[in-house]
Protein backbone atom coordinates (compact mmCIF):
# COMPACT_ATOMS: atom_id res chain seq x y z
CA UNK A 1 0.00 0.00 0.00
CA UNK A 2 1.36 3.35 -1.00
CA UNK A 3 1.52 5.88 1.77
CA UNK A 4 -1.19 8.48 1.45
CA UNK A 5 1.11 11.24 2.62
CA UNK A 6 4.27 10.38 0.76
CA UNK A 7 6.95 12.47 2.26
CA UNK A 8 9.13 14.51 -0.01
CA UNK A 9 12.62 13.18 -0.11
CA UNK A 10 15.10 15.77 0.91
CA UNK A 11 18.86 15.62 0.94
CA UNK A 12 19.98 15.16 4.48
CA UNK A 13 16.70 13.65 5.55
CA UNK A 14 14.64 14.67 8.49
CA UNK A 15 17.28 15.55 11.00
CA UNK A 16 15.92 16.50 14.39
CA UNK A 17 16.46 20.17 14.91
CA UNK A 18 17.31 20.60 11.28
CA UNK A 19 15.68 23.99 10.74
CA UNK A 20 16.92 25.64 13.84
CA UNK A 21 20.13 27.59 13.92
CA UNK A 22 23.21 26.64 15.88
CA UNK A 23 21.78 28.12 19.05
CA UNK A 24 18.60 26.10 18.60
CA UNK A 25 16.52 29.20 18.07
CA UNK A 26 14.10 29.15 15.18
CA UNK A 27 14.51 32.53 13.54
CA UNK A 28 12.66 33.77 10.47
CA UNK A 29 15.06 32.09 8.06
CA UNK A 30 14.89 28.80 9.91
CA UNK A 31 11.13 29.02 10.03
CA UNK A 32 11.01 29.66 6.31
CA UNK A 33 13.11 26.53 5.82
CA UNK A 34 10.67 24.58 7.95
CA UNK A 35 7.82 25.87 5.79
CA UNK A 36 9.67 24.89 2.62
CA UNK A 37 10.64 21.47 3.86
CA UNK A 38 7.59 20.40 5.77
CA UNK A 39 4.75 22.56 4.50
CA UNK A 40 3.64 20.10 1.86
CA UNK A 41 3.70 17.11 4.17
CA UNK A 42 1.78 18.91 6.86
CA UNK A 43 -0.73 20.09 4.27
CA UNK A 44 -1.16 16.56 2.90
CA UNK A 45 -1.68 15.26 6.39
CA UNK A 46 -4.34 17.87 7.05
CA UNK A 47 -5.89 17.30 3.65
CA UNK A 48 -6.27 13.61 4.28
CA UNK A 49 -7.86 14.30 7.64
CA UNK A 50 -10.04 17.28 6.88
CA UNK A 51 -10.61 17.23 3.17
CA UNK A 52 -9.97 19.94 0.64
CA UNK A 53 -12.26 22.58 2.07
CA UNK A 54 -10.56 23.06 5.38
CA UNK A 55 -7.03 21.78 4.89
CA UNK A 56 -5.76 25.06 3.55
CA UNK A 57 -7.16 27.02 6.48
CA UNK A 58 -5.80 24.46 8.87
CA UNK A 59 -2.30 24.43 7.43
CA UNK A 60 -2.15 28.22 7.52
CA UNK A 61 -3.30 28.13 11.10
CA UNK A 62 -0.77 25.44 11.92
CA UNK A 63 2.13 27.50 10.65
CA UNK A 64 0.85 30.71 12.18
CA UNK A 65 0.65 28.94 15.51
CA UNK A 66 4.09 27.48 14.95
CA UNK A 67 5.49 30.89 14.14
CA UNK A 68 4.02 32.40 17.27
CA UNK A 69 5.32 29.50 19.35
CA UNK A 70 8.68 29.10 17.67
CA UNK A 71 10.59 30.22 20.75
CA UNK A 72 9.23 27.20 22.57
CA UNK A 73 10.46 24.80 19.94
CA UNK A 74 13.29 22.66 21.20
CA UNK A 75 15.13 20.83 18.44
CA UNK A 76 16.65 18.52 21.01
CA UNK A 77 13.21 17.16 21.84
CA UNK A 78 11.59 16.74 18.45
CA UNK A 79 12.28 17.15 14.78
CA UNK A 80 10.62 20.10 13.14
CA UNK A 81 8.28 17.87 11.21
CA UNK A 82 7.16 16.04 14.32
CA UNK A 83 6.67 19.33 16.10
CA UNK A 84 4.61 20.70 13.21
CA UNK A 85 2.51 17.55 12.97
CA UNK A 86 1.80 17.88 16.67
CA UNK A 87 0.56 21.42 16.16
CA UNK A 88 -1.44 20.35 13.12
CA UNK A 89 -3.08 17.63 15.16
CA UNK A 90 -4.02 20.14 17.81
CA UNK A 91 -5.49 22.38 15.13
CA UNK A 92 -7.52 19.45 13.81
CA UNK A 93 -9.24 19.20 17.17
CA UNK A 94 -10.76 22.61 16.51
CA UNK A 95 -12.11 21.24 13.26
CA UNK A 96 -13.53 18.12 14.88
CA UNK A 97 -16.99 18.45 13.44
CA UNK A 98 -15.54 18.95 9.98
CA UNK A 99 -13.29 15.95 10.38
CA UNK A 100 -16.30 13.84 11.30
CA UNK A 101 -18.16 15.03 8.24
CA UNK A 102 -15.17 14.33 6.04
CA UNK A 103 -14.84 10.81 7.39
CA UNK A 104 -18.52 10.26 6.90
CA UNK A 105 -18.17 11.44 3.32
CA UNK A 106 -15.28 9.04 2.75
CA UNK A 107 -17.39 6.25 4.19
CA UNK A 108 -20.36 7.14 2.01
CA UNK A 109 -18.20 7.38 -1.06
CA UNK A 110 -16.61 3.97 -0.40
CA UNK A 111 -20.04 2.48 0.26
CA UNK A 112 -21.38 3.92 -2.96
CA UNK A 113 -18.47 2.52 -4.92
CA UNK A 114 -18.90 -0.90 -3.36
CA UNK A 115 -22.56 -0.98 -4.33
CA UNK A 116 -21.79 -0.34 -7.98
CA UNK A 117 -21.40 -3.44 -10.06
CA UNK A 118 -21.06 -1.93 -13.48
CA UNK A 119 -17.39 -2.64 -13.94
CA UNK A 120 -16.75 -5.43 -16.39
CA UNK A 121 -13.93 -7.34 -14.81
CA UNK A 122 -12.88 -10.68 -13.54
CA UNK A 123 -15.66 -11.81 -11.22
CA UNK A 124 -13.45 -12.78 -8.27
CA UNK A 125 -11.52 -9.52 -8.49
CA UNK A 126 -14.72 -7.56 -8.60
CA UNK A 127 -16.07 -9.33 -5.52
CA UNK A 128 -12.81 -8.73 -3.67
CA UNK A 129 -12.87 -5.10 -4.61
CA UNK A 130 -16.45 -4.63 -3.51
CA UNK A 131 -15.68 -6.38 -0.20
CA UNK A 132 -12.66 -4.24 0.33
CA UNK A 133 -14.58 -1.03 -0.33
CA UNK A 134 -17.39 -2.07 1.94
CA UNK A 135 -14.88 -2.78 4.65
CA UNK A 136 -13.22 0.57 4.01
CA UNK A 137 -16.58 2.29 4.40
CA UNK A 138 -17.17 0.52 7.71
CA UNK A 139 -13.68 1.41 8.86
CA UNK A 140 -14.14 5.08 8.03
CA UNK A 141 -17.44 5.11 9.89
CA UNK A 142 -15.85 3.54 12.95
CA UNK A 143 -12.84 5.86 12.79
CA UNK A 144 -15.26 8.76 12.95
CA UNK A 145 -16.60 7.46 16.23
CA UNK A 146 -13.23 6.90 17.89
CA UNK A 147 -12.33 9.43 20.56
CA UNK A 148 -9.79 11.83 19.12
CA UNK A 149 -7.28 10.95 21.84
CA UNK A 150 -7.19 7.45 20.35
CA UNK A 151 -7.68 8.29 16.70
CA UNK A 152 -4.81 10.77 16.58
CA UNK A 153 -1.98 8.53 17.75
CA UNK A 154 -3.32 5.66 15.66
CA UNK A 155 -3.39 7.72 12.49
CA UNK A 156 0.01 9.21 13.07
CA UNK A 157 1.34 5.70 13.50
CA UNK A 158 -0.62 3.81 10.89
CA UNK A 159 -0.96 6.36 8.15
CA UNK A 160 2.01 8.57 8.72
CA UNK A 161 4.39 5.98 10.07
CA UNK A 162 5.58 7.98 13.04
CA UNK A 163 7.17 5.92 15.75
CA UNK A 164 5.67 5.79 19.23
CA UNK A 165 8.46 8.08 20.41
CA UNK A 166 7.72 10.62 17.72
CA UNK A 167 4.02 10.54 18.47
CA UNK A 168 4.78 11.11 22.13
CA UNK A 169 6.88 14.12 21.15
CA UNK A 170 4.28 15.44 18.75
CA UNK A 171 1.35 15.14 21.11
CA UNK A 172 3.22 15.85 24.30
CA UNK A 173 2.13 12.69 26.05
CA UNK A 174 4.13 9.85 27.61
CA UNK A 175 5.13 7.02 25.33
CA UNK A 176 3.27 4.51 27.47
CA UNK A 177 0.09 6.48 26.90
CA UNK A 178 0.72 6.45 23.16
CA UNK A 179 1.14 2.71 23.26
CA UNK A 180 -2.02 2.09 25.23
CA UNK A 181 -4.14 4.48 23.18
CA UNK A 182 -3.04 2.95 19.89
CA UNK A 183 -3.68 -0.48 21.25
CA UNK A 184 -7.16 0.48 22.41
CA UNK A 185 -7.96 2.16 19.11
CA UNK A 186 -6.84 -0.87 17.15
CA UNK A 187 -8.93 -3.17 19.29
CA UNK A 188 -11.99 -0.99 18.90
CA UNK A 189 -11.56 -0.80 15.14
CA UNK A 190 -11.06 -4.49 14.66
CA UNK A 191 -13.92 -5.30 16.97
CA UNK A 192 -16.34 -2.88 15.34
CA UNK A 193 -15.46 -3.85 11.80
CA UNK A 194 -15.72 -7.55 12.56
CA UNK A 195 -19.04 -7.04 14.33
CA UNK A 196 -20.49 -5.15 11.42
CA UNK A 197 -19.27 -7.80 9.00
CA UNK A 198 -20.98 -10.48 11.03
CA UNK A 199 -24.13 -8.39 11.29
CA UNK A 200 -24.00 -7.56 7.59
CA UNK B 1 3.65 -2.57 12.77
CA UNK B 2 3.80 -5.64 10.54
CA UNK B 3 1.58 -7.42 13.00
CA UNK B 4 -1.20 -5.03 12.15
CA UNK B 5 -0.21 -4.38 8.58
CA UNK B 6 -3.58 -5.21 7.10
CA UNK B 7 -5.46 -2.88 9.40
CA UNK B 8 -2.95 -0.12 8.79
CA UNK B 9 -3.26 -0.61 5.04
CA UNK B 10 -7.00 -0.16 5.36
CA UNK B 11 -6.57 2.96 7.47
CA UNK B 12 -4.23 4.39 4.88
CA UNK B 13 -6.81 3.63 2.22
CA UNK B 14 -9.43 5.60 4.14
CA UNK B 15 -7.04 8.54 4.39
CA UNK B 16 -5.72 8.19 0.88
CA UNK B 17 -7.06 11.40 -0.58
CA UNK B 18 -4.36 13.74 -1.66
CA UNK B 19 -4.43 17.32 -2.84
CA UNK B 20 -4.00 18.15 -6.48
CA UNK B 21 -0.83 20.01 -7.44
CA UNK B 22 -2.95 23.13 -7.86
CA UNK B 23 -4.41 22.84 -4.37
CA UNK B 24 -0.99 22.18 -2.97
CA UNK B 25 0.54 25.16 -4.71
CA UNK B 26 -2.23 27.42 -3.42
CA UNK B 27 -1.66 26.24 0.13
CA UNK B 28 2.08 26.75 -0.16
CA UNK B 29 1.63 30.27 -1.47
CA UNK B 30 -0.47 30.99 1.52
CA UNK B 31 2.26 29.79 3.84
CA UNK B 32 4.99 31.63 2.03
CA UNK B 33 5.06 34.77 4.08
CA UNK B 34 3.87 33.89 7.54
CA UNK B 35 7.39 34.29 8.80
CA UNK B 36 7.41 37.84 7.51
CA UNK B 37 4.50 38.94 9.66
CA UNK B 38 5.76 40.63 12.79
CA UNK B 39 4.50 38.92 15.94
CA UNK B 40 2.99 42.15 17.12
CA UNK B 41 0.77 42.22 14.08
CA UNK B 42 -0.39 38.66 14.47
CA UNK B 43 -1.47 39.31 17.99
CA UNK B 44 -2.43 42.94 17.86
CA UNK B 45 -5.79 43.92 19.25
CA UNK B 46 -8.42 46.00 17.59
CA UNK B 47 -7.62 48.80 15.23
CA UNK B 48 -7.03 52.30 16.41
CA UNK B 49 -10.43 53.31 15.18
CA UNK B 50 -13.06 50.80 14.25
CA UNK B 51 -15.52 51.70 11.56
CA UNK B 52 -13.54 54.84 10.91
CA UNK B 53 -15.40 55.83 7.82
CA UNK B 54 -16.08 59.42 8.66
CA UNK B 55 -15.46 61.39 5.56
CA UNK B 56 -13.21 63.96 7.14
CA UNK B 57 -10.93 61.39 8.65
CA UNK B 58 -10.67 59.58 5.35
CA UNK B 59 -9.68 62.76 3.67
CA UNK B 60 -7.12 63.73 6.27
CA UNK B 61 -5.70 60.25 6.21
CA UNK B 62 -5.50 60.24 2.45
CA UNK B 63 -3.94 63.67 2.41
CA UNK B 64 -1.18 62.65 4.78
CA UNK B 65 -0.65 59.39 2.98
CA UNK B 66 -0.42 60.98 -0.42
CA UNK B 67 2.08 63.52 0.84
CA UNK B 68 4.14 60.68 2.18
CA UNK B 69 3.84 58.85 -1.09
CA UNK B 70 4.92 61.93 -2.97
CA UNK B 71 7.87 62.34 -0.67
CA UNK B 72 9.55 59.44 -2.27
CA UNK B 73 7.77 56.15 -2.01
CA UNK B 74 7.08 54.59 -5.35
CA UNK B 75 4.29 52.14 -5.95
CA UNK B 76 5.82 48.89 -4.88
CA UNK B 77 5.83 45.85 -7.05
CA UNK B 78 3.75 43.25 -5.26
CA UNK B 79 5.64 40.14 -4.44
CA UNK B 80 3.95 38.05 -1.82
CA UNK B 81 0.47 36.71 -1.50
CA UNK B 82 -0.70 36.09 2.00
CA UNK B 83 -3.89 35.46 3.85
CA UNK B 84 -5.02 36.70 7.16
CA UNK B 85 -8.00 34.65 8.05
CA UNK B 86 -5.83 32.39 10.13
CA UNK B 87 -4.57 35.33 12.12
CA UNK B 88 -7.83 36.80 13.18
CA UNK B 89 -10.12 33.80 12.85
CA UNK B 90 -12.58 35.28 10.49
CA UNK B 91 -14.50 33.42 7.88
CA UNK B 92 -13.39 35.34 4.86
CA UNK B 93 -10.02 34.93 3.32
CA UNK B 94 -8.24 37.79 1.75
CA UNK B 95 -5.06 37.36 -0.14
CA UNK B 96 -2.71 40.21 -0.08
CA UNK B 97 0.03 41.39 -2.29
CA UNK B 98 2.74 42.84 -0.27
CA UNK B 99 5.20 45.52 -1.14
CA UNK B 100 8.81 45.34 -0.04
CA UNK B 101 9.14 45.78 3.66
CA UNK B 102 5.43 46.10 4.09
CA UNK B 103 3.08 44.15 6.20
CA UNK B 104 -0.52 44.63 7.06
CA UNK B 105 -2.05 43.82 10.37
CA UNK B 106 -5.05 41.68 11.01
CA UNK B 107 -6.63 44.82 12.40
CA UNK B 108 -6.39 46.50 9.04
CA UNK B 109 -7.96 43.57 7.39
CA UNK B 110 -10.77 43.62 9.89
CA UNK B 111 -11.40 47.20 8.88
CA UNK B 112 -11.96 46.09 5.34
CA UNK B 113 -14.32 43.42 6.53
CA UNK B 114 -16.17 45.73 8.84
CA UNK B 115 -16.72 48.14 6.02
CA UNK B 116 -17.87 45.38 3.77
CA UNK B 117 -20.43 44.31 6.31
CA UNK B 118 -21.59 47.85 6.90
CA UNK B 119 -22.15 48.45 3.24
CA UNK B 120 -23.63 45.09 2.49
CA UNK B 121 -20.73 43.82 0.44
CA UNK B 122 -19.54 40.32 0.86
CA UNK B 123 -15.82 39.86 0.56
CA UNK B 124 -14.70 37.24 -1.79
CA UNK B 125 -12.83 34.32 -0.31
CA UNK B 126 -9.27 33.45 -1.28
CA UNK B 127 -8.21 33.93 -4.83
CA UNK B 128 -9.83 36.98 -6.26
CA UNK B 129 -9.54 39.18 -3.21
CA UNK B 130 -6.48 41.30 -3.39
CA UNK B 131 -4.85 43.72 -1.13
CA UNK B 132 -2.49 46.15 -2.67
CA UNK B 133 0.19 48.09 -0.94
CA UNK B 134 1.21 51.43 -2.30
CA UNK B 135 4.59 50.96 -0.71
CA UNK B 136 4.60 53.89 1.65
CA UNK B 137 5.71 53.00 5.13
CA UNK B 138 3.06 55.07 6.78
CA UNK B 139 0.40 55.07 4.11
CA UNK B 140 -0.74 51.64 3.15
CA UNK B 141 -3.67 50.73 1.09
CA UNK B 142 -5.68 47.56 1.09
CA UNK B 143 -8.32 46.65 -1.44
CA UNK B 144 -10.74 43.80 -1.25
CA UNK B 145 -13.26 43.17 -3.99
CA UNK B 146 -16.76 42.09 -3.26
CA UNK B 147 -17.57 38.46 -3.92
CA UNK B 148 -20.17 39.32 -6.49
CA UNK B 149 -17.85 41.73 -8.22
CA UNK B 150 -20.10 44.66 -7.45
CA UNK B 151 -17.54 46.80 -5.78
CA UNK B 152 -14.70 46.87 -3.31
CA UNK B 153 -13.63 48.12 0.06
CA UNK B 154 -10.42 49.85 0.90
CA UNK B 155 -8.49 50.55 4.03
CA UNK B 156 -5.64 52.93 4.56
CA UNK B 157 -3.28 52.93 7.46
CA UNK B 158 -1.66 56.26 8.19
CA UNK B 159 0.49 56.11 11.26
CA UNK B 160 -1.72 54.47 13.84
CA UNK B 161 -4.90 55.74 12.31
CA UNK B 162 -7.01 53.55 10.10
CA UNK B 163 -9.41 54.95 7.58
CA UNK B 164 -11.59 52.90 5.34
CA UNK B 165 -14.56 52.93 3.07
CA UNK B 166 -16.32 51.05 0.35
CA UNK B 167 -17.28 51.66 -3.23
CA UNK B 168 -20.23 49.50 -4.00
CA UNK B 169 -20.64 50.58 -7.59
CA UNK B 170 -19.26 48.92 -10.65
CA UNK B 171 -19.63 49.83 -14.28
CA UNK B 172 -20.92 47.66 -17.07
CA UNK B 173 -17.45 46.32 -17.86
CA UNK B 174 -16.83 45.34 -14.26
CA UNK B 175 -14.63 48.23 -13.21
CA UNK B 176 -15.12 49.70 -9.77
CA UNK B 177 -12.98 52.62 -8.79
CA UNK B 178 -12.51 55.32 -6.24
CA UNK B 179 -10.69 58.60 -6.48
CA UNK B 180 -9.18 59.64 -3.19
CA UNK B 181 -8.47 63.33 -3.12
CA UNK B 182 -7.63 65.97 -3.81
CA UNK B 183 -8.52 66.85 -0.27
CA UNK B 184 -6.92 70.25 -0.53
CA UNK B 185 -7.59 71.53 -3.96
CA UNK B 186 -4.46 72.33 -5.86
CA UNK B 187 -2.09 70.96 -3.27
CA UNK B 188 -2.72 67.27 -2.86
CA UNK B 189 -2.80 65.17 -5.99
CA UNK B 190 -5.35 62.52 -6.30
CA UNK B 191 -5.04 58.82 -6.02
CA UNK B 192 -7.08 56.44 -8.10
CA UNK B 193 -7.73 52.98 -6.80
CA UNK B 194 -10.00 50.28 -8.09
CA UNK B 195 -10.86 46.76 -8.88
CA UNK B 196 -11.39 45.20 -12.27
CA UNK B 197 -13.74 42.30 -12.09
CA UNK B 198 -12.69 40.52 -15.27
CA UNK B 199 -9.20 39.24 -15.92
CA UNK B 200 -7.16 42.34 -16.48
CA UNK B 201 -3.88 42.77 -18.30
CA UNK B 202 -3.10 46.42 -17.67
CA UNK B 203 -4.60 49.63 -16.41
CA UNK B 204 -3.55 52.96 -17.85
CA UNK B 205 -4.42 56.27 -16.30
CA UNK B 206 -5.03 59.17 -18.66
CA UNK B 207 -4.35 62.51 -17.03
CA UNK B 208 -5.90 65.83 -17.84
CA UNK B 209 -2.87 66.93 -19.83
CA UNK B 210 -3.11 63.84 -21.99
CA UNK B 211 -0.35 61.79 -20.46
CA UNK B 212 -0.83 58.06 -20.11
CA UNK B 213 0.58 56.42 -17.04
CA UNK B 214 0.50 52.76 -16.11
CA UNK B 215 -1.18 52.07 -12.81
CA UNK B 216 0.27 49.61 -10.32
CA UNK B 217 -1.57 46.37 -10.76
CA UNK B 218 -1.86 43.54 -8.31
CA UNK B 219 -4.18 40.80 -9.27
CA UNK B 220 -7.31 42.60 -10.30
CA UNK B 221 -6.67 45.64 -8.13
CA UNK B 222 -4.93 48.79 -9.23
CA UNK B 223 -3.68 51.98 -7.69
CA UNK B 224 -2.28 55.15 -9.14
CA UNK B 225 -1.03 58.21 -7.33
CA UNK B 226 -0.59 61.47 -9.16
CA UNK B 227 2.90 62.77 -9.76
CA UNK B 228 4.74 65.70 -8.35
CA UNK B 229 2.38 68.36 -9.58
CA UNK B 230 -1.29 68.55 -8.86
CA UNK B 231 -2.82 66.71 -11.73
CA UNK B 232 -6.05 65.00 -12.26
CA UNK B 233 -6.82 61.69 -13.85
CA UNK B 234 -9.61 62.02 -16.34
CA UNK B 235 -10.06 58.42 -17.35
CA UNK B 236 -8.68 54.95 -16.97
CA UNK B 237 -8.15 52.55 -19.79
CA UNK B 238 -8.35 48.88 -18.97
CA UNK B 239 -6.91 46.16 -21.19
CA UNK B 240 -8.44 42.78 -20.48
CA UNK B 241 -6.73 39.48 -21.02
CA UNK B 242 -9.12 38.56 -23.79
CA UNK B 243 -7.87 41.52 -25.80
CA UNK B 244 -10.83 43.78 -25.13
CA UNK B 245 -10.36 47.27 -23.78
CA UNK B 246 -12.59 49.60 -21.83
CA UNK B 247 -12.30 53.27 -21.00
CA UNK B 248 -13.89 54.55 -17.85
CA UNK B 249 -14.22 58.28 -17.28
CA UNK B 250 -13.35 59.58 -13.86
CA UNK B 251 -15.78 62.22 -12.72
CA UNK B 252 -14.43 65.47 -11.38
CA UNK B 253 -14.50 65.65 -7.62
CA UNK B 254 -13.74 62.10 -6.70
CA UNK B 255 -15.44 58.81 -6.25
CA UNK B 256 -18.51 57.75 -8.12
Amino acid sequence: MKLPFTRDQRPGGDVPGDPAGPAGVMDAAAFQRAVDEHGRNVYRYLYSRLGPQHAEDAVAETFTTAWSARQKYDPALASAETWLLGIATTIIRRFRAREQRWLQMCADSAREQSSRSDEPDDEDDAVDRVDSRARGARLAAVLATLPSREREPLLLHAAYELSYEQIAEALGIPIGTVRSRISRARARLQHAVTDSEVAG
Amino acid sequence: MTQHAELYDEIRAVYSRRPSPFEEAAAMRRLAAIALVPDSELTRGGPARRHGARAWSVRVAVAVAVVVVLAGAAIAAPRVIRHFNHADRVDHNVSRLQGPGESMSAAEYRQVQDQAVLTGLELEPVDRSRVLSDGGRTGRLALAPARDGQGFCYTRLVGSSVASGCEPSVDERGVALSVLGPTVVGKVPQQVVGIVVDQVQSVTIVTQDGREVAAGLAGNAFVWTAGTAPERATSIRVAFEDGATATVDIPVGGAR
